[in-house]
């Protein structure tokens, strides 16, 4: 015989009453396998279910014995609650304007963070992808073939070159667009789950000369139609063109992505260029993206620990040389620190300093509330007396308080749901963000404003729940009993807590600010104001037309020096291989090996750099392009390591190899003629390297000019691109610029934690005033008293003021040192960097003295001139 | 004597628990319903109804014995009290009064 499931046997047990339950389950029983007969089973669980919640509505288990008051109780904590709100108007709204601005904070903060860490989640066996990288996120070509092809562990490899920029592509003659290619393996689409709207996932790159377009390029080149089928031409930097059937065409690709690419073009296309063989051979050279899936039972430390045995095997049998593997999910925000990568990064410190300032607000903002509730405790202890006596038990009140102080949280949560939607468009401008990306993912959303919200009123009510509901009612309805007059230990705490908080901001906050102006005005070493660079895209075109752009460019008014070069500051050096005379090894290029600044013709004037000794890079002098220039470091260095012959260092030569086609080979042996001054060849945050600069004909041209003069030169050099014949679509930077482009994010988060101090502190303040203003309502009585016998208004402002104070200076001497801890931590990014002075922490100190006397000075004044009359006219 | 007033479903209970004396309880008298009033009644509300003319004292009630049919749970009989019989019979008569008015109206249907 069917039966109804147990659970909702349990539920009738468990809601109906027992001396009516035997009645109504035989009842039910009775019904139940009728129905299970004639309509079947799961008919008669839904129909048992629905009347056992029917039965359980009317004879709720215990209603026959005593009516259950819960529901009106409630009702009578939302009036009183509410009564409350209104009648402490200003508890009020210092708790709301606390919490409001506190959960905004948090709010803007984890609608950020949901967009950091959401990146490259969508991958189907993304959980089993790993990139392979060591100083780049880019691999020599041999790594990943080897890999699958000899370790049962790779279950699949797959090779990208992301370098294939700027390239002119047409379908038509007349109309060519400058667009970014990537080449992929063929078992590109089947590797990651970009998912394709047309085309077969396994074939469309199997053939070498197809291209795979998204969506948006599709519509851009053929209109509204479909490609597919379709040619597409593609010129490379020489001028060849080569045509491409489009076979496929795949979803735009989402901002969550680490690889972001419109056009997708076989691997096979470089593979296969007789000109590329030597660097697909070549190992110790790094050009390629790399990812491998694993089996899911794999080791991925152990597959990255094989990378040793296949250098010793392939490469070098004494050498060893280590590499990561990334998983595919972390790329994004864990791999930031490489020298070089094509993929977009985030910055894991700066997505985990922001957790902790959202949690410090949070903290603060709850603290407030703490406070302030407990403070006001005996303002409620009378009717706290009072219900108990009238039968209140423990948990009811504890209950009463509980939905208080739920009602405030929610109010704060309210507004600070209305300031976020407020401030969202600001913080999108100002931080070149888009939070609303966030709102893609909205269950996450829910999910965590549930969350922070059940924290956040549980944080604030539970504490002062426990104490309102201990009181004793003969202690609070004996009249004239203020046990509670001053302030307790533990409010004692919180305040000493929240202010030290504030104290550790406001003195990372001054270090910080300090370090961001060091940095901008740090002396870079060379000279960077109004220089302008146009990548030309191919040196050797650019070589064939050097004398003409070059004599064209200095006609131009207002140019004072016309460069050539390949690195410009701010690039990543080579690293490479170096035999320095005196020296007799090559040096491992890996680790800590020497890095190559190349530039050409008169780079070094238009930079501005100094000479310490020797000459500069001389045009004139063809035999020039066999020569180095060290830079101080590098000169220390050669002395150091190659002996103390290298004082002298005119003269000498050095070896220069690198292993572009193959393997090692010797590429240039020339002479030092200079060394130059130490300059930030790239950005501030990271220290300067010992250099080799390399005279060496590049595709960029600089160009230094006059101030007045840089927009005239840019529509000359625009006016002019074609007629030069450069390969690629006009293009310029100023140098600036550049350099402010790497400090532009460093800085837009440094000026955000700034703001979120600064409002961290702000909340505390807030806290602070409503206890000061607390206490001294408290007093008020004592302060008449005190008047009348003749105390002077400044004695009391000090016995008032003194009492924050000694907490404030308690606040100070812990968060002293755990600043200086945390700040010096944040300085370690910094190559150079501004000292921790004695000056920062009393400064700081100083300033959350201040803040704190005139937050309660208003306060406190206002008692402390009060005619004691009026506080004294009523008892 | 205030007399509570009796709903119509409260009625067709009480005249199905009347007329099936002395095996009346909750289950079948909803199958009763359903069997000749053609009315769809859940068995809460049945429920709802008898308790209510018990709480009025038109019904009394008493568990039957134990039977194995519904895994020995007892069976709660209601019969019919006298002042229910009285209730009924007081809503016929009301009613027959009206009917007989309805009667005597001379209607002049098309």
């Amino acid at each position: 015989m069917p039966q109804p499931p147990f659970w909702i046997r349990k539920l009738l047990h468990s809601l109906v009453s027992e001396e009516l339950l035997e009645e109504i389950s035989g009842d039910l029983d009775e019904v139940y396998s009728e129905i299970a007969a004639t309509k079947g089973t799961s008919r008669a669980n839904v129909y048992y279910f629905f009347e056992v919640l029917r039965f359980s509505k009317m004879y709720r288990k215990g209603r026959h014995y005593q009516s259950s008051n819960t529901l009106s109780m409630f009702q009578n904590y939302l009036k009183v609650a509410f009564r409350n709100i209104l009648k402490s108007r200003l508890n009020t709204i210092i708790n709301v304007t606390g919490l409001g601005v506190g959960l905004a904070c948090v709010l803007i903060i984890f609608l950020y963070l949901s967009i950091e860490t959401g990146y490259d989640k969508f991958h189907e066996n993304g959980k089993n992808i790993y990139r392979l990288q060591h100083i780049y996120g880019f691999i020599n070509a041999q790594a990943g073939p080897i890999y699958e092809r000899e370790y049962s562990e790779v279950v699949a490899s797959m090779r990208i070159n992301p370098w294939t920029r700027n390239r002119r592509i047409s379908v038509k003659d007349d109309q060519v667009f400058t667009e970014d290619i990537l080449m992929a393996e063929s078992n590109f689409f089947e590797f990651f789950s970009f998912p394709l709207v047309s085309g077969d996932v396994s074939k469309c790159l199997s053939e070498k000369y197809s291209v795979v377009l998204s969506e948006s390029m599709n519509n851009k080149l053929f209109g509204g139609g479909s490609g597919v089928g379709q040619i597409l031409k593609m010129e490379d930097l020489n001028g060849e063109i080569t045509s491409l059937n489009v076979t496929g065409i795949f979803k735009d690709i989402p901002y969550y992505s680490h690889l972001q690419f419109e056009i997708v073009v076989p691997f096979q296309l470089v593979e296969d260029n007789p000109r590329m063989a030597g660097l697909m051979k070549s190992w110790p050279n790094d050009w390629v993206g790399t990812y491998v899936q694993l089996d899911q039972k794999a080791d991925p430390e152990q597959v990255e620990a094989y990378y040793e045995e296949i250098w010793r095997k392939y490469v070098d049998p004494g050498d060893t040389v280590l590499i990561d593997f990334m998983p595919l999910e972390d790329l994004y925000l864990e791999s930031s620190h490489l020298n070089n990568d094509y993929a977009s990064h985030g910055n894991s410190e700066q997505v985990s300093t922001f957790m902790a300032i959202a949690l410090i607000i949070l903290l603060i903002a709850s603290i407030n509330f703490i406070n302030l509730a407990t403070a006001r405790a005996n303002k409620r202890s009378k009717e706290v007396g009072l219900r108990k006596t009238l039968g209140a038990h423990k948990k009811q009140l504890i209950s009463q308080f509980l939905t208080e102080s739920v009602l405030v949280t929610l109010i704060g949560f309210l507004v600070a749901g209305a300031l976020v939607a407020l401030v969202i468009p600001w913080v999108n401008t100002f931080a070149e963000v888009n939070l609303y990306r966030s709102f893609a993912n909205p269950q996450q959303i829910i999910i965590a404003v549930i969350l922070i919200f059940l924290f956040t009123a549980l944080f604030t009510s539970i504490y002062p729940a426990l104490v309102l509901s201990s009181f004793k009612p003969i202690d609070s309805l004996k009249s004239g009993s203020h046990k509670q007059a001053g302030m307790g230990t533990f409010r004692k705490v919180l305040v000493v807590g929240q202010f030290a908080t504030s104290v550790v901001l406001i003195v990372s906050s001054l270090i910080i600010y300090d370090q961001m102006r060091f940095v901008k005005e740090k002396n870079l070493g060379f000279d960077v104001d109004n220089v302008l660079s146009f990548d030309f895209g191919s040196s050797d075109k650019l070589k064939k037309k050097w004398p003409v752009i070059k004599s064209q460019l200095e006609e131009t008014p207002g140019v004072q020096v016309v460069a050539n070069t390949r690195h410009v500051p701010g690039d990543n050096a080579y690293y490479w291989s170096y035999k320095f005379e005196g020296n007799n090894d090559l040096d491992n290029p890996y680790g800590d090996g020497w890095r190559g600044f190349y530039i050409g013709e008169r780079m070094i004037e238009a930079l501005d750099l100094e000479l310490v000794m020797g000459r500069s890079f001389d045009p004139a002098k063809p035999m020039d392009s066999a020569t180095f220039i060290l830079n101080e470091s590098g000169w220390k260095r050669a002395i150091e390591e190659y002996g103390d012959s290298w004082e002298d260092p005119i003269g000498k030569t050095i070896e220069y190899y690198t292993a572009s086609s193959g393997d090692w080979a010797l590429v240039k042996r020339g002479t030092v003629i200079g060394i130059v001054k130490d300059f930030h060849h790239h950005s501030l945050q990271m220290s300067i390297d010992p250099i080799v600069i390399h005279n060496i004909d590049g595709t960029g041209i600089v160009v230094k000019v006059t101030e007045q003069d840089t927009n005239k030169l840019l529509r000359f050099v625009e006016d002019k691109w074609s007629a030069w014949g450069a390969p690629v679509a006009f293009n310029h930077e100023y140098l600036r610029d550049r350099f402010n482009d790497h400090y532009k994010s460093e800085d837009r988060f440094n000026t955000f934690v700034l703001v979120f101090c600064m409002l961290a502190i702000a909340i505390a303040c807030l806290g602070l005033y409503g206890l000061s203003l607390f206490s001294t309502q408290q007093r008020v009585k004592e302060i008449g008293i005190r008047k009348v016998l003749g105390a002077s208004v400044p004695s009391l402002l000090k016995m008032l003021s003194l009492d924050f104070l000694k907490l404030v200076g308690l606040a100070i001497v812990i968060a002293v040192p755990v600043s200086i801890y945390f700040v010096s931590g944040w300085l370690e990014n910094f190559a150079y960097r501004v000292d921790i002075s004695i000056w920062h922490v009393f400064l700081g100190a100083f300033l959350a003295v201040i803040v704190a006397q005139f937050t309660i000075s208003y306060n406190t004044l206002k008692a402390a001139i009060a005619n004691p009359t009026k506080s004294l006219r009523t008892e | 004597m205030i007399r509570e007033n009796i709903g119509e479903l409260e009625e067709l209970v009480m005249l199905i628990a009347g007329a099936l004396h002395p095996e009346a309880y909750a289950v079948v008298i909803r199958k009763e319903l359903l069997d000749k009033m053609n009315r769809k009644v859940v068995l809460s509300s049945v429920h709802t109804v008898l308790n209510r003319l018990e709480s009025k004292g038109y019904l009394i009630s008493e568990f039957g014995e134990a039977t194995p049919e519904r895994g020995g749970k007892r069976k709660r009989y209601f019969t019919i009290t006298q002042s229910g019989l009285a209730a009924l019979k007081e809503v016929r008569n009301k009613r027959e009064q009206l009917f007989s008015d309805l009667l005597n109206v001379d209607f002049k249907f098309q």
